[in-house]
């Protein structure tokens, strides 16, 4: 079993960390996140990735000024993997990492701390274990857990977007946020923590078709026009590469809180291969149980789509309501 | 045994489903199987050199029988002994044959074998209607015959059902080889998972060097992994209709699969017995010819496998599903079956018997 305390079981909201670089679909998680009455966001985190670590923390920023939650601490993280060369995917998200409607300035600052001082603060100081949701390369994660074996008690769990048990995407391979950082990911997967991977399995299938989009804008309003347009934007790209809708990864590790129902899971023991001439990056998943090793990961393997579009629909409005009557 | 078929030569690891698989490919009309050619695998070498003859004795099958190598390019062998039992038959009695294996290696055998078949097929064919020559380019469909990487279409065709050993070897000794063969077909790699390792199926884990040269020899390869030979699958009701149809060769056949059955039924999912090595059989059957109906769907992608990962090593990368493409794609990767068409052809080859 993955672990008994998993949001919904109790009253009070789930307390978490986020942790990525945004990236549109980074921002669209938190989007999600921050709109779910199960959940109390404590602070944000940024790491290198979809962009280098300056703009996903400037990105951060907006997107927090912009849904008008700039309560939340936000703390630069990792500018560079642990041991690999930095990657950055601009092709992806944009020159900015997130390209497309304009956003306002920060109206804030990333606090002086760095991502694992943040944590580790806000893990001491939580009423309960917390759960971490990095939905970037989990170099910042990786870090806390060996800079901070006192505080693994303090983590209720992982819920991460990355990998993929069938495939990968920027290898044929791995995955990009694995890719970027393998030995990060090793650590976080060999951590004995319970963990919930939704990898390309799952957010290949958590596609938004252009009706999708038009379903987001609908809700009306700035807001909603932003997001509409980020999915837009993301559209794009997937659909010159042959998708029919934009897969949108990583608020599939948010739904892993919020609305496990929704997805198809199963428990695996699964690897981070860090070697090797074409697997470097992969995430491998024992499924026929040819090791007999104890499962490590609760995987998502599948979704229910219009459930998923449906769940972004509602936060969209949720946070359009609120923004609109000037309510926190 | 020469007939009207396409020159092929079986090269195997006999092993229980490799038995199946020659039960099976005696009764292809498709095919001139011209030789078995065994490998170090699923048991020593000895063990399925045995197997081979004793099979081939039992069915009156005068296809000669070569013995290849014993162990892989370059690691040591690891066995199946667990699936297959340690004689590769669970123990099975099948008649001792007087048959002797051919005194030739079986690297050998595959290069005069494909020399021959493209001799034959180069003389049957007026040069004015002779293949166009083109750069090999595989298509989606498998009613397109895969010309060679020279230009040339060769004329052998090698079912391979165990780890790539021989066919590496012979594509080291004889330079010129890949002119000679029309295809390989494969069992062998897993895009989801492996069953030997999480990443590895057996024989892509067994002799990983060998695979990951097959593979970018410039011989087309269709490769069947277990994404599709797991749903290749034969239940028990399916089983007691070979069992009841009373001949010797059913029989072995039945039996050896029931035992196999008895074993591997939860990689089906509890629905029956993946038949890996039949599936290679019937598919190379089944596409043979152009234009000839088939139970599976393929599609062209790059291919490769790994052979230095820790966790990975043995496994068979494909960018069939990412978003990075090769620019040459060296494999056909079958990906899907009809299996009540594959069910009844298997029983319509049985039912010869």
């Amino acid at each position: 079993m993955i672990d008994p305390s998993t949001p919904g079981a109790g009253a009070s909201p789930v307390p978490v960390i986020l942790d990525g670089d945004p990236g549109h679909d980074d921002a669209i998680a938190w989007v999600l996140a921050l709109a779910a009455p199960t959940l109390e966001v404590l602070g944000i985190t940024t790491v290198g990735g979809n962009a280098p670590l300056e703009k996903t923390t400037y990105n951060t920023l907006r997107i927090l000024t912009l849904l008008d939650r700039t309560d939340v601490p936000v703390a630069a993280g990792a500018s560079r993997p642990l041991v690999a060369e930095p990657i950055v995917a601009p092709s992806v998200h944009g020159e900015s990492g997130l390209d497309g409607p304009e956003l306002p300035e920060p109206a804030v600052q990333a606090v002086q701390e760095t991502a694992v001082e943040l944590m580790a603060r806000l893990l001491r100081s939580a009423s309960r274990p917390v759960w971490l949701v990095p939905t970037g390369a989990l170099t910042n994660v990786a870090a806390l857990l060996l800079a901070h074996p006192e505080l693994h008690a303090r983590i209720a769990g992982i819920s991460l977007m990355g990998g993929g048990i069938q495939r990968g995407n920027w290898t044929p391979a791995a995955e990009f946020n694995i890719l970027v950082d393998p030995e990060a990911a090793k650590i976080v997967f060999e951590s004995g923590l319970p963990l919930k991977m939704a990898g390309l399995d799952v957010t290949e299938r958590a596609q938004f078709l252009p009706e999708d989009f038009e379903a987001v804008r609908a809700v009306g309003g700035p807001f909603a026009e932003v997001v509409a347009d980020w999915l837009h934007f993301f559209y794009e790209f997937h659909h010159a590469l042959g998708y029919a809708g934009a897969p949108v990864h990583d608020p599939v590790a948010v739904v892993a809180l919020i609305a496990p129902e929704i997805l198809q899971t199963q428990e695996m023991f699964v690897q981070v291969e860090t070697a090797g001439q074409y697997a470097r990056g992969a995430t491998i998943g024992d499924v026929y149980g040819s090791t007999g090793r104890a499962p490590n990961a609760e995987v998502a393997m599948g979704i229910d789509r219009e459930a998923y579009v449906e769940l972004i629909v509602t936060a969209v409005r949720r946070h359009s309501e609120r923004l609109a009557g000037g309510k926190r | 045994m020469s007939g009207p078929g396409l020159p092929t030569i079986i090269d195997c690891d006999p092993g229980t489903d490799d038995i199946a698989a020659l039960i099976l490919a005696r009764q292809v009309q498709a095919f001139d199987v011209r030789a078995i050619t065994v490998t170090a695998g699923n048991t020593e070498l000895a063990a399925g050199l045995r197997n081979a003859l004793d099979v081939t004795g039992l069915l009156g099958w005068e296809v000669p029988v070569a013995a290849g190598a014993a162990r892989p390019l370059a690691r040591d062998l690891v066995t199946a002994a667990e699936w297959h039992g340690t004689d590769g038959k669970y123990g099975i009695d099948i008649p001792r044959s007087l048959r002797q294996a051919d005194p030739r290696p079986a690297w050998q055998v595959i290069w005069e074998e494909a020399v021959a078949a493209g001799e034959v097929r180069r003389a049957a064919v007026a040069p004015s209607e002779a293949a166009p020559r083109k750069v090999y380019a595989p298509a989606d469909s498998l009613d397109d015959e895969p010309a060679g990487p020279h230009g040339d279409v060769g004329g052998l065709d090698v079912i391979a059902v165990g780890p790539l050993t021989n066919i590496a070897t012979a594509l080291a000794a004889y330079p010129d080889l890949p002119r000679y063969l029309r295809r390989i077909v494969w069992m062998g790699g897993g895009v989801l998972a492996g069953n030997t390792t999480p990443a590895a199926e057996f024989n892509a884990y067994v002799d990983s060097e060998a695979a990951e040269r097959v593979l970018h020899s410039g011989v087309p390869v269709w490769v069947l992994p277990l994404d599709v030979t797991h749903e290749c699958y034969l239940t028990r009701a399916e089983l007691a209709e070979v069992a009841a149809l009373g001949s010797p060769a059913t029989d072995l056949w039945a039996e050896v699969i029931g035992r196999y059955l008895d074993l591997v039924e939860h990689y089906s999912g509890g629905r029956g017995a993946a038949l890996h090595d039949p599936a290679a059989v019937l598919f190379a059957a089944e596409t043979a010819a152009p234009g000839h109906p088939s139970s599976f769907t393929a599609a062209a992608c790059w291919m490769g496998v790994e052979t230095q990962g820790e966790a990975s090593r043995g496994m068979t990368v494909t960018d069939r599903y990412s978003d990075k493409k090769a620019a040459a794609p060296n494999a056909h990767l079958v990906e899907t079956v009809d299996r009540p068409a594959f069910i009844e052809h298997l029983l319509g080859l049985l039912r010869r018997y």
